[in-house]
């Protein structure tokens, strides 16, 4: 029998999201998974039939709409993408789908503090995937009635602002609610006033 | 001998230190329109590269782009001041606004520095103008811009004016 003391290890564990990875127009966006109900060909002969037994009985608009932008439904690799919970769905057109990608939740960013619009209700981060970087999309807006030149213009640093009270937070909400409950530093670049010594140029 | 009477005696001008304190400044174009900044709010130059598209309703603050490790906002000058950036390839300026750092595409001209002293630098107060003051260079009056409040100072979507003196410069 060993007398040597045994020491209780803590082993960090990465908590790792998985996302479907959806194209845009240039611009690459990413919906948590769990969030996903399902996929369709918008050619698909009764895409209607199966949108309403997900209780959907409107037209699925292109997600660039959802923004108040111009969404092309050109694309040949179009789709619709079928997102909700128990207690509401929604549907809407990407112009592909890139399939599921893994991320350890640390590699997440959050949206940069210089955007102040209401995209800060739309985009909940970002990372970096392949050569380009992808965008988050909030759930929990994507759910709700807040969409297109009505939330543009209502510029809003709330990113809560449109709750719909039956619907429960997702794991990327929880995660987005906690990082902006953290009291930020404002950080205060030093005035230097002579410039000799400083880097301008790195060509 | 000459004299001077009392209390006329010529008094020699007196000016504060920090005044006279050269100040260098990185004088570059966006669209043709040659204008300046503090060397200090630089962060760097590099190549151009396209970014990200965001869909925004910030004024002039919808793409980011990468860069190594980190991400960076991008800036749209150019479209600020309603010009289109000249030059290939483009170059890609790193402004410290005081809320983090921040990708500006401007012209392909190499930007150049310029020691002045800081009296040579003109105070200016324009309405929704990022523009902190001018600066007379070579024969030519530039505004000089604060990259620290880089459109903190206007957020309505209309065209920055940049004042006489950068229309004058345009070409």
């Amino acid at each position: 029998m060993s007398l040597r003391g045994r020491e209780r290890a803590v082993v960090p564990v990465a908590q790792v999201m998985e996302f479907l990875m959806l194209a845009c127009g240039q611009t690459l966006f990413a919906l948590q998974a769990d969030m996903v109900r399902s996929v369709i060909r918008p050619e698909e002969g009764d895409a209607e039939g199966i949108l309403s037994t997900f209780g959907i009985a409107t037209p699925a608009v292109h997600l660039s709409e959802r923004f108040g932008l111009t969404g092309s439904y050109l694309s040949q690799e179009s789709r619709i993408v079928v997102c909700g919970t128990q207690a509401a769905h929604v549907a809407f057109r990407v112009d592909g789908v890139l399939g599921l990608h893994d991320i350890d939740a640390t590699k997440i960013k959050s949206l940069l503090p210089h955007f102040t619009g209401p995209e800060r209700r739309w985009i909940a981060g970002m990372f970096s995937f392949q050569q380009t970087i992808a965008l988050i999309l909030h759930t929990r807006w994507l759910l709700s009635d807040d969409r297109g030149s009505r939330a543009l213009s209502s510029p809003s640093l709330e990113p809560h602002g449109h709750r719909p009270e039956a619907l429960s937070p997702t794991i990327m909400d929880v995660a987005t609610d906690q990082r902006d409950t953290l009291d930020w530093n404002e950080i205060e670049f030093e005035e230097v006033t002579d410039a000799d010594d400083t880097p301008w140029a790195q060509i | 001998m000459p004299t001077t009477l009392p209390g006329l005696r010529s008094r020699k001008a007196t000016q504060d230190p920090a005044r006279v304190k050269p100040v260098m400044l990185l004088v570059f174009s966006v669209g043709g329109r040659r204008m300046a900044a503090r060397a200090s709010d630089v962060g760097g130059i590099w190549p151009w590269t396209d970014g990200v598209s965001i869909p925004s309703g910030t004024p002039h603050i919808s793409a980011v782009l990468k860069r190594g490790e980190d991400i960076l906002p991008v800036f749209d000058l150019a479209g600020r001041l309603n010009v289109q950036v000249k030059g290939v390839p483009l170059l890609c300026l790193i402004a410290k606004r005081k809320d983090g750092l921040m990708a500006v595409c401007i012209d392909g001209d190499i930007p150049t520095l310029q020691s002045v002293s800081e009296a040579s630098i003109r105070p200016v107060a324009w309405k929704d103008s990022d523009v902190i003051g001018t600066c007379r260079i070579e024969a030519e009056e530039l505004p000089v811009y604060s990259l620290a409040h880089l459109g903190l100072n206007a957020r309505s979507l209309d065209g920055e004016s940049g004042g006489s003196h950068a229309k004058s410069s345009c070409c």
